[in-house]
């Protein structure tokens, strides 16, 4: 008993970051109709700057994470006026390949300026610093990444729901055209999605690193366990994301506990396809017909 | 709209397909770099040479395919070892291609041997001339540097140490009767029936049984957990370790593996834990992961004894995980600066190259001085050599104590260190009967 719960705390923690970079491409998505194949280097980039900040200027943490989170916004903003805007008017393809230029373009200049050693930020917390509850042992960074994450996914509701930006957002997500007729500023609200998401990249990075260590490589496979999650949960749906994340992260640490470990980088996949299979609008998507 | 819909949909998808696979490339990019990256910390290389070495048996075929080729050209002329009086040694390694880092140090550490005993009085008044051989890092490469050496009247060569290339040009070491003085760790190499074959390095199946049995017979453990890389390198070391702990009348409590790059172990930590294992191999191979397993082992709060595989003694590894490294137990070739023989090739390369000596080269040392000493004695005929080099019992070296009498393995045991303050100490060595 004791085991599942570990495993349920430690598969809800990779969940969650899943699920945050799973929002990630799900925004960008509904936004401008493509999916974002630099979307771990949304991880990536950020973490790399909380490593500058953190270890090599030696400033305090929230200083470090909250200017982490405004270099992400630059981020995004950049990325956007560079792999996305110019290409705007085109159709969806050069807008991917553009997005695969960009990961590998940031992959390479993250291992020319940091090599290829990976790197170790500082973490508020130590190894030590595990607490046991009744023979479960509770590592503090898993439970800060479940409070932030949803803190986080609270925020995002607020913003869209309950606030005219976010109407704006959602409406320039369902029809540009129309939301440009109502007079809303849709590529400044594209601009704020890929800043947004370069946030939620950055918050991601900034809670995973200390675990996994900061590498040019570490976005990719982040990237490829969230996608598979916006597929299980239903692509395109925001509750699908985050629900998926957390569905693949639990999934992923009970199949290596009781099936088999060696195969855990896979269980991701497998069950990608089962769903696939199975329900190919998701386990939490509206039917894709419905939703076009 | 709807049609657009479903087409920008499959497409993605197929384009996410095509990402996954530039990802994969990327993967393996990386661990290449970090891997030539690592050079400098001992056993990257012998994880590397081993993890090529699973590719040995088809490599060979096609390498002795080419071997038979080039002899068919007829047999390289046999002359005098003596060219201008000086004695040519061959240096059988990687200057061009993916190895280069490694076959650089390679050179220097020949080289400073090459230096001392020439400085020395050489041998019997005669200078050591080393002929660098390019393998180009590859099969193919290692061949013709062997033909290279031999056409350079090469009395003896040292390397290769890449355990695929010294597969791959075993047969035509047989065949030019040339004594190789090799460093390539898998243990198949010196099991082929070739007598001109003597590795300076401990092979890959001593590590896993000292391993197992330093936990068994030091630390009292019974019940032994593994965790191993599930690459080949990892598995053939967790087999061994397995099969040593079978054979002490011990069980393995649990085996688990995960895949190079994994980024959580809490499921095979806790699934060993939950076995009940009171002693704990980890068969890491890359260094990386071995930070991270340490880390969650602390987190986990497991307090068995943990012995890891060579990578566990890597620079990278105290650099990323210091704070959780204390107590944990490391097999190595050989401790660095154990024996007066390893400071005076670390001074020596101090002296000439003003940079930190490569502990993994230094058996390319005792390869040179062991044959400079011999060829005092019996000159430079290549069976004299060969006939001395097999009766080599009891000679200390840099890297351990050659005892060539069992066969064509000269060195049969490890050391094994433990961090205490974030250094690695010496605690004893273990040899394998």
């Amino acid at each position: 008993m004791e085991e599942i719960i570990q495993l349920l705390v430690s598969g809800l923690a990779y969940g969650s970051i899943y699920a945050l970079v799973a929002l990630g491409f799900v925004l960008i998505y509904n936004a401008v109709g493509v999916v974002n194949f630099a979307q771990g280097e949304f991880v990536m980039v950020p973490s790399y700057i909380a490593v500058v900040f953190l270890n090599f200027w030696g400033l305090p943490f929230i200083l470090a994470y909250l200017g982490t989170i405004l270099v992400a916004c630059l981020f995004g903003l950049l990325f956007q006026q560079v792999a996305y805007y110019p290409l705007r008017h085109r159709t969806y393809l050069p807008v991917i390949i553009s997005t695969i230029g960009a990961s590998i373009f940031l992959q390479n200049a993250a291992l020319v300026v940091f090599g290829a050693e990976p790197k170790k930020p500082e973490s508020i917390f130590r190894p030590g610093d595990t607490f046991e509850i009744s023979g479960i042992f509770i590592v503090p960074q898993y439970v800060l990444i479940l409070v932030v994450t949803l803190l986080l996914v609270a925020f995002q509701y607020y913003l869209f729901e309950r606030t005219k930006l976010g109407k704006q957002l959602q409406a320039t997500a369902q029809d540009k055209t129309t939301a440009q007729l109502m007079g809303i500023q849709v590529n400044h609200m594209i601009i704020f999605t890929f800043m947004y998401s370069a946030v939620l990249g950055a918050v991601a990075g900034i809670l995973v690193s200390p675990l996994l260590l900061v590498s040019k490589t570490m976005g990719g496979g982040l990237a490829l366990k969230a996608f598979s999650a916006t597929i299980i949960g239903g692509f395109g749906s925001v509750p699908g994301a985050i629900l998926g994340g957390l569905f693949l992260g639990i999934a992923e640490k009970m199949a290596a506990r009781y099936i088999s470990s060696a195969y855990e980088q896979a269980f991701a996949f497998i069950i990608l396809i089962v769903v696939l299979l199975i329900k190919p609008e998701g386990l939490f998507g509206e039917k894709i017909s419905e939703k076009a | 709209m709807k049609l657009a819909f479903r087409k920008t949909y499959l497409s993605s998808l197929a384009v996410m397909a095509l990402l996954l696979t530039v990802l994969m490339a990327a993967c393996g990019d990386n661990t290449a770099t970090t891997t030539s990256a690592a050079t400098a910390a001992a056993t990257t290389a012998s994880s590397a040479a081993t993890t090529a070495a699973a590719n040995g048996s088809t490599t060979t075929a096609a390498a002795s395919g080419s071997a038979a080729a080039a002899s068919s050209l007829g047999p390289i002329p046999k002359g005098p070892a003596q060219i201008n009086g000086t004695i040519v040694v061959a240096l059988n390694t990687e200057i061009t291609g993916a190895g280069s880092q490694t076959g650089e140090l390679a050179r220097k550490a020949a080289e400073i041997a090459v230096d001392k005993i020439n400085n020395t009085g050489g041998v019997n008044g005669q200078k050591i001339e080393l002929k660098v051989e390019d393998a180009q890092s590859s099969n193919t490469g290692a061949l013709a540097a062997l033909n290279k050496a031999a056409d350079d009247k090469a009395v003896a060569m040292v390397g290769p140490v890449k355990s695929t290339q010294i597969l791959a040009i075993n047969d035509r070491i047989k065949e030019l009767k040339m004594p190789a003085l090799i460093g390539g760790t898998n243990v198949t190499l010196t099991q082929k029936g070739n007598e001109w074959v003597f590795r300076f390095r401990p092979n890959d199946g001593i590590a896993g049984n000292a391993m197992a049995n330093f936990l068994l017979n030091d630390k009292g453990a019974s019940k032994i957990g593994i965790l191993h890389d599930s690459d080949a390198f990892g598995t053939g070391g967790a087999d061994v370790v397995e099969a040593a702990v079978k054979k002490a009348g011990k069980q393995v409590a649990k085996r688990e593996k995960y895949t190079t790059g994994s980024q959580d172990f809490t499921a095979q930590l806790l699934s060993i834990k939950s076995a009940g294992a009171d002693a704990l191999v980890i068969y890491g191979t890359n260094a990386q992961d071995d930070a991270v397993i340490l880390r969650q082992i602390k987190e986990q709060g497991m307090k068995i004894p943990v012995v890891g595989s060579p990578s566990f003694g890597q620079t990278i590894v105290t650099s990323l995980a210091s704070d959780v490294t204390e107590g944990v137990y490391v097999v190595q070739d050989f401790f660095t600066g154990r024996t007066p023989e390893y400071n005076e090739y670390a001074k020596a390369w101090q002296t000439k190259f003003n940079s930190e000596p490569d502990g993994l080269s230094a058996w390319n040392w005792d390869a040179i001085h062991l044959l400079s000493r011999i060829i005092a004695q019996v000159g430079t005929d290549n069976s004299k050599i060969r006939e001395a080099l097999s009766q080599v019992k009891g000679y200390q070296g840099a890297v351990g104590l050659f005892d060539f009498t069992r066969g064509g393995d000269g060195l049969n045991s490890v050391d094994v260190a433990q961090y205490k303050d974030k250094k690695l100490v010496f605690i004893r060595n273990v040899a394998v009967s």
